[in-house]
């Protein structure tokens, strides 16, 4: 029987203090008993000035005559559409501008360099081919006749006398 | 076995509440105890969240309807008191909840109330690494033995759910025990 086995640890191993249990629920209605009579107190002890809450409305409304200037908040709903409505169409004017400008054909170095980066290699080449109809006329047949000193300037021009060599 | 209603509308007339709440106290504080223990791991953080949920209990037993079982709603309380009660201590010592329960687990060698072997301290850090809603399954499940139906009424998640959960549960603490 291997000792670490989960079901070989059959308690968590925590204690409590001696009699914890049997003094807690003095301990707890002590405290119960503090907290209601805290609860029970009617008032805070603080006091206002006489009719004060009749005066608050007054006040405010003086403040608000001598103050009365209409603020508008920056941070209002309306605005913020606005703002967000500018700012749309300005990114929206940057983007169709500069693209065009910018805009480059694609040529076949830019799809060679791609390609070899990418380090596909030939089976992931063939997933990407594999829903294309490969047709016949899609190669381009060289139209130049293979004769022998073609040929031999193709291979010394291209090919590698030691991998030939290999074979 | 009382019977639950009639207890339930002892505890919440004021005649005879105080009784009452006394033998709510009997019957559950060391069950409660046990569960906010494994929670909260320290006894005194324990102490101090059992007294809180008490205390809740008792201010809201008039609120009680009576639509889960007692037993149900207090764990309730006591889950959420114990999670509360963790999420204040780690804002206070400002490090995240993991920091803190991995801290609490890291004193346990000085504790004083904690008996434990060197294997039943590795089970407690492997019950750390879980994310705390597996935490409160694995110990509902395996230490306190709970059913699944009555873990749904306290954890306010499906049965099939926290099945799951507990399985995961076991197959990390398992990996974690048996590795070094």
């Amino acid at each position: 029987m291997k000792k670490d086995k989960l079901h070989n640890i059959k308690s968590a191993g925590f204690t409590t203090p001696k009699n914890y249990f049997e003094s807690f629920d003095d301990k707890l209605f002590e405290r119960l008993n503090k907290k209601e009579s805290i609860e029970g107190l009617e008032s805070t002890g603080y006091e206002i000035p006489q009719s004060y809450f009749d005066s608050v409305e007054g006040n405010v409304f003086k403040r608000l005559n001598i103050e009365e200037k209409p603020v508008i908040s920056l941070l209002s709903r309306k605005t913020f559409y606005y703002v967000a409505g500018i700012a749309a169409s300005l990114v929206l004017l940057i983007s169709i501008f500069t693209n065009t400008e910018v805009s480059e054909e694609l040529s076949v170095e830019i799809v060679e360099t791609y390609l070899e980066e990418r380090n596909l290699d030939s089976y992931e080449l063939a997933q990407l081919l594999a829903d294309v109809d490969l047709l016949e006329e899609d190669f381009t047949i060289s139209n130049t006749p293979y004769d022998e000193d073609n040929l031999e300037s193709y291979l010394l021009d291209n090919a590698n006398l030691e991998t030939i060599i290999e074979y | 076995m009382i019977n639950e209603s009639e207890f339930i509308i002892r505890l919440q007339d004021p005649k005879s509440k105080e009784a009452a709440f006394r033998e709510l106290l009997q019957l559950y504080k060391e069950r409660l105890y046990w569960h906010i223990r494994k929670i909260v791991i320290s006894h005194d953080d324990a102490d101090d969240v059992l007294q809180n949920t008490f205390i809740k209990v008792f201010r809201s037993i008039d609120k009680f309807k009576g639509d889960s079982k007692l037993f149900s709603w207090m764990y309730r309380i006591a889950t959420n008191e114990s999670i509360t009660h963790i999420n204040k201590n780690a804002k206070r010592l400002q490090i995240s909840n993991e920091e803190h329960q991995t801290n609490a687990i890291n004193n346990l060698t000085a504790d004083v109330y904690f008996e434990g072997d060197a294997i039943q301290l590795k089970l407690q850090q492997a019950i750390a690494t879980l994310p705390q809603k597996q935490q409160l399954v694995f110990n509902m499940k395996y230490f306190e033995d709970i059913k699944y139906k009555d873990m749904a009424e306290v954890l306010d998640t499906s049965e099939g759910a926290l099945k799951a959960s507990y399985h995961i549960a076991v197959k990390k603490i398992e990996a974690f025990l048996t590795s070094d």
